[in-house]
C-alpha cells in the first residue's frame, strides 16, 4: 500500500485512520499524530490492551470501545509495542496455547482415555455398588418383558427347563428363571436379576443334559456375578459418551473412538466369559455332574457355528476360542478321578424336553 | 459508479493455529464437563475473524465467554424446562405422547424467528472492522410477521413456497444489516432461488451427484451476488468468482483431508474454505470507508446465538 510501514491508530468513531507516533513505558501506550505539532497525547494502559498477530501486522486493541493501532513489520515501534503488550498467558486457554501441539494432542488423548475408564468402568461399577438386587430384578424384568413382546414362547419346553433347573443350585441370591423361545437361531443370554433366555436352536445343538447343566452354570454366573448388568450399565455410560464426543469431536473422531473403546470392550467380554465358564463348572462339580459337560456344549456350539446376526447372538458374544476348550478340558481333567452321581431326575426331564412336540 | 475501486479480501489464517485452538478448546471442554464451551466458541470466533483481513484491516469479534456463557445458562434452562415437559407428558401421558412430540417441534419452530432476530443482534454488535461495530437492525416483530405467514404457505404448497420463506427471511435480515452508517441490502427472491434449486435438485439426479459442486457454486454465487453495501450514493458491489470445478476440488479435498486424518485435519478443511470464499469474492465499488462513522450501538445478550448452538442451527444466512 505504502512505501515505508506505518503505525495507524482506528478511533472507534470514524473509519478513517491517523497515521501516529507510539512510545512505551509505565504500562502506558502514549499516541501522539504525526501531522501536528501541538502535543496532545492520548494514553492507554497495557493491561487492558490486547494483541492478535496476521500475515506481516500486529493489532492492537487499546480499550473495550474497539480503538486500536494497526502496525506493520519494520516499523521503528514495532518492537515496543510487541514487548509492551503481551499474549493473553493468565487464562488456562493462554497458558496451554503456548504448549506444542504433540504436547497438546498427547493431552488430549489422555484425557479421552480417562474419559473412557471412567465411563465405562468406574461409572458402572460405581452404580454396580449402589443398585441393589431387588432393583436389578425390576431393571431386569423390564428389560424381559420389553425383548418378550416380540417373541414367541415355547411353553413345554420352559416349563420343563425351569424343573430342570429346580433341580440344581444355581444362585445364593437370585431366583433363576428360564424361559425358551421358539427360534432356530444358536442363542442363549442372561439379563440382570434371574432371567435367562435360551433359543430353541440352542437346544437343538445338545445330546447330553450335562451340555443343558453347562450351559445353566454359564448364564447363571453371568447372573450371579452381575455380568449382565454391568455391560447393560456399561453400554449406557458409553452411549452417553459416544454422544458427548459427538457433540465436541464430530463423526469421524466418533468413529475412531467408537472403535477403539469396541476392542476393548471385547477383550473385557473375554474376560467375564472366562470367568462365567469356570465358575459355570464350578456349579457343574458342586451339583454332581461332570464339568466334561462345558466342553462338549463348546464343540457342540463350535459346530453349529454358522453366522449368526444380532448384538445378543451367542457367537458374537461369546466367541468360541480353541483357548476356551482348552481351559474347560483342562479343568475336566483335574476332575477326571471323581466320581458324579447327577440328580437322576435331571436325565428324565431331559428326555421329556428331548421328547416333546 | 465512477472511481470504481477494488477492494482486498483475504484470510490469513493457518490450518495449524487453528487446530491449536480447537485442540486446547476441546481439552478446556472436556475438563470442565462442557462448560467452557463459550469461550471457546469466543476464541474460534475470534481467531476466524481476526485472520479475516479486509482492505489489509482485520474483522473483530469481541463477544466474549462470560457474555456467551450468561447466554448458554438462560438458553440451556430454557431448552431444560421444554424437555422437562416433554418427559412429564412422557411419563405420564400414554397416548398422547405424538401430541407432545408435535407441540415440542412446534414451539422450536415458532422460537427460530426469535432465534435468528436475537443471535443476529448480537452477532453483529459484536462484530467490528476499523473499529467500526456492525449492528441489525430488524424489528422482531416483522420477522415473526413474515416467517409465520410464509411457514404458513410453505405448509399448504407442499413445500415448494419454502425457496419464497428462506428468500424473504433472508433479505429481510440482510437488509437490517449496518456497518456503521452503511447498509446491507439483498436482491435474491423467491422465484430465481426456486428455479436454481429445481435445476440444481434434477441435474444432480441425473448426473448422479456430479452436478452437486455446480449447485453448491450456483447458491453461494446467488448469494455474494445479490449482496450490496450503500452509504448515501455510494455503493459496493460482491461478485463470485467461484466455479463448479473449484467447488469440487475444496469439497472433495476438504473430505479426505478430514477421513485420512481421523477427523483432526478439520481445522485445515475450515481454512481451505475460509480461504476460497476470501479469494472467491470481487468487491468492488465506489465507497470510501474512510467515511463510516460509528453509529450502531452495542448489545450483550448472547441467549439467541446459544440457542441456535443447541439446535445445531449454526449461524443462518
Ligand atoms: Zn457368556
Amino acid at each position: 500500500m505504502s512505501e515505508h510501514p506505518r503505525l495507524l491508530f482506528f478511533d472507534a468513531n470514524n473509519a478513517s485512520p491517523r497515521e501516529v507516533y507510539a512510545e512505551t513505558g509505565n504500562g502506558k501506550i502514549y499516541l501522539s499524530n504525526i501531522d501536528d505539532q501541538d502535543g496532545h497525547v492520548l494514553i492507554f494502559e497495557t493491561v487492558n490492551a490486547t494483541v492478535s498477530a496476521t500475515g506481516n501486522r500486529l493489532f492492537i486493541f487499546l480499550n473495550k470501545n474497539g480503538a486500536y493501532l494497526s502496525v506493520e513489520a519494520g516499523h521503528p515501534s514495532y518492537h515496543d509495542l510487541k514487548t509492551a503488550v503481551q499474549p493473553e498467558r493468565k487464562s488456562w486457554f493462554g497458558k496451554m496455547m503456548a504448549l506444542k501441539w504433540p504436547v497438546l494432542v498427547t493431552v488430549l488423548v489422555g484425557i479421552f482415555i480417562i474419559a473412557y475408564f471412567i465411563m465405562a468402568r468406574v461409572i458402572p461399577a460405581a452404580a454396580l455398588k449402589i443398585i441393589t438386587t431387588e432393583q436389578e430384578a425390576e431393571i431386569g424384568n423390564s428389560f424381559y418383558r420389553s425383548l418378550m413382546t416380540t417373541e414367541e414362547k415355547d411353553t413345554a419346553a420352559t416349563r420343563i427347563v425351569n424343573e430342570f433347573a429346580s433341580r440344581l443350585y444355581l444362585s445364593e441370591k437370585y431366583r433363576i428363571r428360564i424361559t425358551v423361545i421358539k427360534e432356530t437361531e444358536v442363542n442363549a443370554y442372561a439379563l440382570p436379576g434371574g432371567n435367562i433366555v435360551l433359543y430353541t436352536g440352542i437346544l437343538e445343538t445338545m445330546d447330553d443334559p450335562d451340555m443343558l447343566v453347562a450351559l445353566l452354570g454359564h448364564e447363571a454366573t453371568h447372573i450371579n456375578e452381575r455380568h449382565s448388568l454391568q455391560s447393560m450399565l456399561s453400554a449406557m455410560s458409553m452411549s452417553l459418551l459416544r454422544s458427548m464426543i459427538l457433540s465436541g469431536f464430530g463423526d469421524v473422531g466418533s468413529i475412531v473412538l467408537e472403535h477403539a473403546g469396541t476392542l476393548e470392550q471385547l477383550s473385557y467380554s473375554r474376560k467375564l466369559e472366562r470367568e462365567a465358564d469356570r465358575k459355570g463348572m464350578e456349579l457343574m462339580i458342586r451339583n454332581e455332574v461332570n464339568p466334561v459337560g462345558m466342553k462338549k456344549l463348546m464343540t457342540g456350539l463350535q459346530e453349529a457355528n454358522d453366522n449368526l446376526p444380532g448384538i445378543f447372538s451367542f457367537i458374537s458374544t461369546h466367541p468360541m476360542s480353541d483357548e476356551r476348550i482348552k481351559t474347560a478340558d483342562a479343568f475336566a481333567a483335574a476332575h477326571k478321578t471323581a466320581t458324579f452321581a447327577p440328580d437322576p431326575e435331571l436325565r428324565k426331564l431331559w428326555q421329556q424336553l428331548k421328547a416333546r412336540k | 459508479m465512477e472511481n470504481r475501486t477494488h477492494y482486498r479480501m483475504a484470510y490469513h489464517g493457518t490450518g495449524m493455529d487453528l487446530f491449536r485452538i480447537e485442540i486446547v478448546n476441546l481439552i478446556l471442554c472436556m475438563v470442565t464437563l462442557g462448560f467452557y464451551y463459550p469461550w471457546a466458541k469466543a476464541k474460534t470466533l475470534q481467531y476466524l475473524y481476526s485472520q479475516t483481513l479486509f482492505e489489509e484491516q482485520p474483522f473483530v469479534f469481541s463477544g466474549t465467554g462470560q457474555e456467551m456463557f450468561k447466554g448458554f445458562v438462560k438458553a440451556f434452562a430454557l431448552i431444560a424446562i421444554l424437555w422437562a415437559g416433554v418427559f412429564i407428558s412422557l411419563w405420564y401421558g400414554g397416548e398422547i405422547i405424538q401430541l407432545t412430540l408435535l407441540l415440542f417441534y412446534l414451539i422450536i419452530i415458532a422460537m427460530i424467528p426469535l432465534i435468528i432476530h436475537g443471535s443476529y443482534k448480537y452477532r453483529m454488535a459484536k462484530s467490528s472492522w476499523r473499529g467500526i461495530r456492525f449492528g441489525y437492525t430488524g424489528e422482531r416483530s416483522e420477522l415473526i410477521k413474515i416467517f409465520y405467514r410464509d411457514l404458513f404457505l410453505t405448509i399448504i404448497t407442499f413445500g415448494i413456497y419454502g425457496s419464497w420463506l428462506a428468500m424473504n427471511i433472508r433479505r429481510y435480515v440482510l437488509d437490517h444489516v449496518r456497518i456503521g452508517n452503511a447498509t446491507f441490502t439483498y436482491h435474491g427472491n423467491g422465484g430465481d432461488f426456486f428455479l436454481l434449486n429445481l435445476k440444481g435438485y434434477f441435474l444432480t439426479l441425473f448426473t448422479l451427484g456430479i452436478y452437486m459442486f455446480w449447485w453448491q457454486k450456483d447458491l453461494f454465487e446467488y448469494f455474494v451476488n445479490n449482496l450490496r453495501l450503500r452509504q448515501g450514493d455510494h455503493k459496493v458491489a460482491f461478485r463470485s468468482k467461484a466455479t463448479g470445478g473449484g467447488f469440487a476440488g475444496l469439497l472433495i479435498v476438504n473430505l479426505l483431508i478430514v477421513i485420512f486424518t481421523l477427523g483432526f485435519g478439520y481445522a485445515w478443511a475450515v481454512t481451505r474454505t475460509l480461504n476460497y470464499v476470501a479469494n472467491n469474492i470481487d468487491i468492488y465499488g465506489d465507497l470510501s470507508f474512510d467515511e463510516l462513522v460509528q453509529s450502531q450501538s452495542d448489545y450483550s445478550d448472547a441467549t439467541a446465538d446459544d440457542m441456535a448452538d443447541f439446535f445445531d442451527f449454526g449461524f443462518i444466512i
